[in-house]
């Protein structure tokens, strides 16, 4: 058994490939070539399950030092399947830290890149987008989201024009753990969005009584945010080790045993666990490939974290 | 919620420092003036000790908030803005107005008051760099918003017979806003901070009880 985060690229590979014979799961989700990738439903384009967050770890100012040190992270997930990269005006230097990593890096495939708009300003809206163009050095984002619902009204509006003209291709809106769930479903409902971001993990399940179903039904696609409670998850676990049963779905790091539970939920298309290390980049993107929990053992899951 | 990592936070004041090197030897200097003048006072010097402060608050706001740390939050802006407010303040109420007398009083008070103005001068660079961290990844008072309030915290507990209330808000609310921000970064030296706020209070609190009511 591993203990914490502390796993080898080796011991990762060894065991995935010993736990990928053990259990059956939904064929759709399998893809044992590669990383396992999800249909957006608006358009049945598929994307890799997981991306990358930058809240917090992209956020390292004029730092040459830590913003060398994000292009190797950067890399490392282009390098094991990665595409679809998430940030916000509100994450600091984040954006403008992606834009001079994506200078560095290389990658077999385009990114998909997701941003937001971030402001109670209407007229700032679009000014804050095409700055978030510039910083990142894209021509047009894949996602644009509303953050945190703020002046939805306005953004949603904006955002639809600029997908008719064709300068994004996505839309969706975003919320952070628990806030204004009921007005988050009111729009899921209501607004012909692409994506919803919402929170999700083993321990913060209340998006599955009615955001993952109504998201489900209306055919939009799910990033997941906080997939390891930022980092709370680490802290819950903190001094035991994974379940050995874990290894059944591929799991051998208290990582990839929360990425995979979040990844197994049939409503989610992707989620984004944000790291400013390359070992745990690489510990992550492992959680994309081979097995993933079926609803028995998603539920052993649970009973496991609600014991502990 | 910190939108930044302890690591990232300690790389702005480093590139700071370094942006505004020697600066700091300016900085050294008026503090150990401003320790002096409170030692051993003169004719005008609360004016010089008021303006002192004054000045350590406009330069952190406008220059360590406003061009620095807006990197990595842009609350940054706005607590500029804060600070200049607090520059301001003790500028009219101590350099032009002059009704702050820093001369302190025989009481429990007014000896914190100077173990704040030593703590925050000599103590809280020195304990950093003693344990390690980087001189250049050091805050320095006049430079830096932790031991500038502290500073100011203790000056104005050095006030005579009254301190003034209006000038102790900003600073306190800092403490405890500041205090938040180092538990979540971990940033033990920091937590220094919200322990003098609520000390300040302790003995403002204490000196407003005792002082003697007009009519006495």
């Amino acid at each position: 058994m591993v203990k914490g985060r502390k796993i080898t690229r080796r011991q990762a590979t060894l065991a995935l490939a010993a736990g990928a014979a053990a259990v059956a799961i939904p064929p759709s989700f399998a893809n044992p070539g590669g990383i396992l990738t999800r249909a957006i439903p608006s358009t049945g384009e598929n994307i890799p399950v997981l991306g990358m967050g930058t809240w917090i770890t992209f956020n390292v100012g004029g730092s040459t030092r830590l913003r060398d040190a994000r292009v190797k992270v950067l890399q490392a997930f282009l390098n094991h399947g990665g595409r679809m990269v998430d940030s916000s005006p509100m994450y600091g230097s984040a954006e403008a830290v992606i834009g001079y990593c994506l200078k560095r890096v290389s990658g077999p495939e385009r990114l998909f890149s997701a941003t937001k708009v971030w402001t109670s300003i209407d007229s700032e809206g679009l000014e804050q987008m095409s700055d978030s163009e510039r910083l990142w050095g894209e021509d047009r984002f894949d996602l644009q989201q509303v953050h945190n619902l703020l002046n939805w009204e306005s953004h949603l509006a904006a955002l639809n024009t600029w997908k008719q003209e064709g300068r994004i291709r996505y839309i969706g809106i975003t919320t952070s753990h628990g806030r204004r769930h009921s007005d988050f479903e009111a729009l899921l409902k209501s607004e012909p969005l692409d994506f919803a971001q919402f929170t999700y993990n083993v321990l913060d399940r209340e998006a599955e009584d009615r955001l993952l179903p109504v998201a489900a039904d209306r055919g939009i696609a799910v990033i997941i945010n906080r997939p390891f409670r930022r980092g709370g998850l680490f802290d819950y676990v903190e001094g035991h080790t994974v379940p050995e049963w874990a290894g059944e779905f591929g799991a051998h790091s208290w990582a990839q045993f929360f990425l995979k539970f979040t990844l197994s939920h049939p409503a989610v298309t992707c989620a984004i666990p944000a790291t400013s290390r390359v070992d745990h980049m690489i510990e992550n993107m492992a959680a994309a490939r081979g097995p993933l929990p079926d609803s028995a053992m998603r539920k052993r899951m649970i009973d496991h974290m609600e014991r502990l | 919620m910190i939108p930044y990592s302890t690591e990232a936070f300690l790389e702005v004041v480093t590139g700071y420092n370094q942006a505004i090197w020697p600066g700091q030897l300016t900085a050294f200097f008026l503090s150990a003036l401003l320790l002096g003048l409170l030692l051993w006072p003169r004719k005008g010097s609360d004016r010089v000790i008021a303006g002192f402060l004054a000045l350590g608050w406009l330069w952190t706001g406008l220059i360590f908030m406003d061009l620095h740390l807006i990197h990595l939050n842009w609350a940054a802006r706005y607590f500029g803005i804060v600070f200049g407010i607090q520059g301001l303040l003790l500028i009219w109420s101590g350099t032009i107005k002059d009704r702050l007398r820093f001369r302190g009083d025989a009481n429990a008070a007014s000896w914190f008051g100077l173990g704040l103005v030593l703590f925050a001068l000599i103590i809280y660079p020195l304990a950093q760099i003693i344990v390690g961290i980087d001189w250049m990844a050091v805050q320095y008072a006049g430079l830096g918003p932790t031991p500038t309030v502290i500073l100011t915290m203790g000056v104005l507990l050095l006030c005579t017979d009254r301190i003034p209330i209006h000038l102790m808000v900003i600073p306190v609310v800092w403490s405890s806003a500041d205090g938040a921000t180092a538990w979540n970064l971990g940033l033990w030296w920091d937590l220094s901070l919200p322990l003098a706020g609520l000390l300040s209070v302790f003995f403002s609190i204490v000196r407003l009880r005792n002082a003697p009511q007009s009519g006495d």
